[in-house]
Order: C-alpha cells, then sequence, then structure tokens
C-alpha cells in the first residue's frame, strides 16, 4: 500500500514519504546527477553519414575506377583524451558518399571497385587512402575550435593495376564551439568541414597536380616501373613506410606536444592508432 | 494586462545595449524582381577567426523578413551549390579575385539560376570583453538555493562587405558595433539580466543592409 501511495504522492509531498522511500529516492537523484556530472567527460562517439555536394567542374573524359576498400570504408580514429574520455570518429562512413560526388563531377564516367585488380572496363584506376588523422578539442588548445586534421594518400594506377604514382593531400576543418552543443555535434561539424576540404583541394588541384594529370592523360605505369619502385619501397613497404615516416612526424609532434604540456599544463590527446605506437617504438629504438 | 505584465518583465530582464552603425557606399545599387543576396560568414584559412553561424543566419533571416524582404539564398545551399569554389580554402578573399572566378563557365551559369545579385561578406565575431563578481550554490536533502552577484561585459564587432556579382566590384562596406552589460543577482534563485548584444548588432546590420541594397534613396 505504502509503494503504490509513494508512486501517485506528488514530488512537493515528499516528506511524507517513508525513510526508505525517501532514501531510495535521494539515492536515485544522486545517481541521475552523478551521471548529467559525467556525461560531459565521457567523450562522444561520432559517424559522418551526409550527404555531400558534387563540385562544380568540366568533367575530365575519362573513364575513372575508384577503389573504395574495406580499409578506407571502415576507418576509425580512436583517441583518448586525459579527462575528456574516448573519442571515435567513424570517418570511413562518409568515403562512399564522398568519392561518389567526386567521381560524378570530375570524372565523365566513374565507377565504384571493391578491390584494386586490373579491370578493361575502366581506363585507369585511383585508390584514396586515409594515412592519418587527428582531433583537437577546444579545451586542448585553449581555442574556441574543435579541429581536424587528415591526410589523405591517392595512388594513381593504370588499368592494368599497375602503379603510376601517389598524390599525398592535407585536409582540414574546425567548428567554433559556440555553434554546436557539446563534444559530439562540434567534432561532427569539424570533421565534415575536413572532408569537404579534402573534396575541395581534390577537385581544384587535380589538373595541376603532376601525377594525377599524367594518370588522366592515360599514362600506363609499367610492371618495370613498378618494379624499380618497389626495389627502394614496395608498394606495401610505400605504405609502411609511409605510415611509419607519417607515425614519426606525429609521435615528434606529440613529443613536441608534451613538452609544450610540460610548459603549459596543457592536456594533450593520447592517440591510440598502431601507426602513433609504431612510431614511438621506432623512436625508442 | 497579461501582455503589458510580459512586456514590462521582459524589457526589466533585458540589460541595456549602445550600439553604432556605419556605412560607406562605393557604387549605386538596386534590388530587380527576381534578384538574390547570400550572406557568408568569413572563415578564411588560414585566418583563425570565424564568424559565428547563429550571426549569419540572423542577418539571413531579418533579411528575408517583413513586407520589403529580400531573396535570400541560405549559406550551406549556396556553398552546396557552388562546391568547391566558396569553401574557407577557396573562397575569394578580396574583391579582385571575384572577375577570374566568375570566368568558371559552370560556377557563373550557377550564380545566374541561383539569381545571385549581392554577396555580403559577413567578418567579426562577440566576446566578452571583462566579467567579475562570484556566485555560489548549494544543495542539500532540505533544500537549496543561490547567493551571489555576476556581471560581464559583452561587444560584438561586425561588418558586412557587399560585393556586386554582374561587375565584381565592391558596392559598399557596413559595420554594426555594440557593447552591453548583463547582470545576475541571486537571492536564493538566480535572476538573469541578459543583454542581448550579437541579437542587436544583427538586427542593426540586417537593417541597415536592406535599406542599402534597396537603395530607394532612404539611405
Amino acid at each position: 500500500m505504502s509503494k503504490s501511495m509513494a508512486k501517485i504522492i506528488p514530488w512537493f509531498k515528499a516528506p511524507e514519504l517513508t525513510n526508505g522511500a525517501k532514501n531510495a529516492r535521494l539515492t536515485t537523484h544522486v545517481l541521475v546527477g552523478l551521471a548529467l556530472f559525467t556525461a560531459g567527460c565521457s567523450g562522444a562517439q561520432v559517424s559522418l553519414e551526409n550527404q555531400f555536394p558534387t563540385p562544380l567542374l568540366e568533367p575530365i573524359p575519362i573513364n575513372a575506377g575508384i577503389v573504395l576498400n574495406e580499409q578506407l570504408l571502415s576507418y576509425n580514429h580512436n583517441e583518448e583524451i586525459q579527462g575528456s574520455g574516448k573519442f571515435n570518429i567513424h570517418v570511413g562512413s562518409a568515403q562512399r558518399n564522398m568519392f561518389s560526388r567526386l567521381g560524378e563531377g570530375l570524372f565523365s564516367e566513374y565507377s565504384v571497385l571493391g578491390q584494386l585488380a586490373g579491370n578493361e572496363t575502366v581506363d585507369a584506376i585511383l585508390l584514396p587512402e586515409i594515412m592519418q588523422m587527428q582531433m583537437a578539442l577546444p579545451r586542448q588548445t585553449r581555442s574556441e575550435y574543435f579541429e581536424v586534421w587528415m591526410r589523405y594518400r591517392f595512388h594513381f594506377y593504370d588499368n592494368e593495376a599497375n602503379l603510376i604514382g601517389s598524390w599525398d593531400l592535407p585536409a582540414y576543418g574546425k567548428a567554433n564551439q559556440n555553434d554546436y552543443r557539446g563534444d559530439e555535434a562540434g567534432l561532427k561539424a569539424a570533421a565534415l568541414s575536413a572532408c569537404r576540404d579534402a573534396m575541395a583541394f581534390f577537385s581544384l588541384n587535380f589538373q595541376s597536380e603532376s601525377v594525377a594529370a599524367r594518370w588522366a592523360a592515360g599514362e600506363k605505369g609499367t610492371p618495370k616501373a613498378a618494379q624499380e619502385t618497389s626495389a627502394e619501397t614496395t608498394p606495401e613497404k610505400t605504405l609502411e613506410s609511409a605510415e611509419n615516416s607519417a607515425a614519426v612526424h606525429e609521435a615528434t609532434d606529440k613529443t613536441d606536444a608534451l613538452e609544450e604540456q610540460k610548459t603549459t599544463g596543457q592536456a594533450q590527446p593520447v592517440a591510440t592508432e598502431n601507426a602513433t605506437e609504431s612510431a614511438t617504438e621506432n623512436l625508442t629504438e | 494586462m497579461k501582455l503589458i505584465f510580459t512586456l514590462c518583465i521582459t524589457s526589466f530582464l533585458c540589460g541595456c545595449v549602445n550600439s553604432t552603425i556605419q556605412q560607406v557606399r562605393e557604387r549605386e545599387t538596386g534590388i530587380q524582381l527576381g534578384d538574390s543576396v547570400v550572406v557568408l560568414g568569413r572563415s578564411n584559412r588560414p585566418s583563425h577567426e570565424e564568424t559565428e553561424i547563429n550571426f549569419v543566419d540572423c542577418v539571413a533571416k531579418d533579411l528575408a523578413k517583413g513586407a520589403n524582404g529580400l531573396n535570400v539564398v541560405s549559406e550551406q545551399n549556396f556553398k552546396d551549390q557552388t562546391f568547391p569554389w566558396f569553401e574557407p580554402r577557396t573562397a575569394p578573399v578580396k574583391v579582385n579575385q571575384l572577375p577570374q572566378l566568375l570566368e568558371q563557365r559552370l560556377l557563373a551559369d550557377r550564380l545566374s539560376d541561383l539569381g545571385i545579385k549581392y554577396l555580403i561578406w559577413l567578418d567579426g565575431k562577440t566576446q566578452r570583453t571583462s566579467s567579475s563578481g562570484s556566485l555560489a550554490c548549494s544543495v542539500s536533502p532540505g533544500g537549496g538555493g543561490c547567493f551571489g552577484f555576476l556581471t560581464w561585459e559583452n561587444d560584438a564587432s561586425y561588418e558586412a562587405t557587399i560585393w556586386d556579382t554582374d561587375d565584381g566590384k565592391t558596392v559598399g562596406r557596413i559595420s554594426s558595433d555594440a557593447d552591453g552589460t548583463s547582470y545576475m543577482p541571486a537571492i536564493v534563485v538566480p535572476i538573469p539580466i541578459i543583454a542581448r548584444v550579437q541579437n542587436n548588432a544583427c538586427n542593426s546590420m540586417a537593417k541597415q543592409l536592406k535599406g542599402f541594397l534597396i537603395n530607394n534613396g532612404s539611405s
């Protein structure tokens, strides 16, 4: 009876409740309060499933095959920031729409391929790859902006999957914290801005980039050239060394950041990506 | 009676704002039937400053409101329709870059389709210039409350630069500055008395812009 009464007694009559019910209610409110208080420190899960615009450009007369492999489509950036929690940006979910729009605007014809292999139905093959991603919160940089940095590497192949060359493309996006509520919305806006920046940079510099221009002109990447390249760095090794160099660079940045942290007392991100770990190992060696 | 009471309370709870508007006209302006304008916030790289999205939206909405409201294309729609030419990395910074940009046939056609007559660039931001006081709140099983006094001053400073897409020239500039002090006394319950500085700067800017663009001889 007392339980059912407790359910219907309004909040302002709380003093009339039994001690047990009062304690239970107090505990509930304390827990809810704690949950709300800690919610702001629990990081964020960001998924980018937005639609991107089609570039307004004269299309290049080429039938391009764009390889969107599993590695790209499932790309996740995970980062733990001391005092702010774990952050996850699933930027891979935006890639299919991004490159479909780029293909529509930039090439007279295009098709999406699942993996890199010789394909007679296309003139040439493009394989995009995300090499590196970083993020910063306003409280880390003591600014008003959420920031996201990305580095793409575009590999250009002929239609027999022989490598012609690669092109590194940096992208940057930011979002003012005053325009968004919470870390999730701010980071999403910054990541979307970085994706648009990558698309804009790629679209407008495509024709002036030497490798891309040669690729679009129908140049063949001979297996010999690929072998010569592989004598120094095989495609796999190229990626590995690129990852390592990127990671060394990142690790150097992190070291600098840590140095700065020591002087400023500012919280810095602790990236959990393999690249960073391997770079740290390399540096240690 | 209720309305008068609400208005009295609202006006009492709003802090005072001082605002200043300045206008420089370089060329004649006018809006024909079918002409549109777009309001764009400055966000060029590598500058670290960006105009707040809500200020840009506020000016755009105010320009479209009223009997003599203008056709305003939203910033996001415009950027999507003209992608990638007005992104932070690629947008023209100076008006002398506009004629070269409009040599892009597809872009010029798209601007024509949208009926864009004027590009309005907004630059500036609202900043908190000072704050003082203290306020403490406590909660206990028997109740809770706050006690103290807070005060802060905000300063909004914006400039609109208007480009004519027909001749690729700047037609004028309008600056809107506003500042005001907000208060929050608290005796058990905090009572915020907010000076709506940014909103004031937005309304003044939009009103002046509308008069400037329509150019019916009043401005």
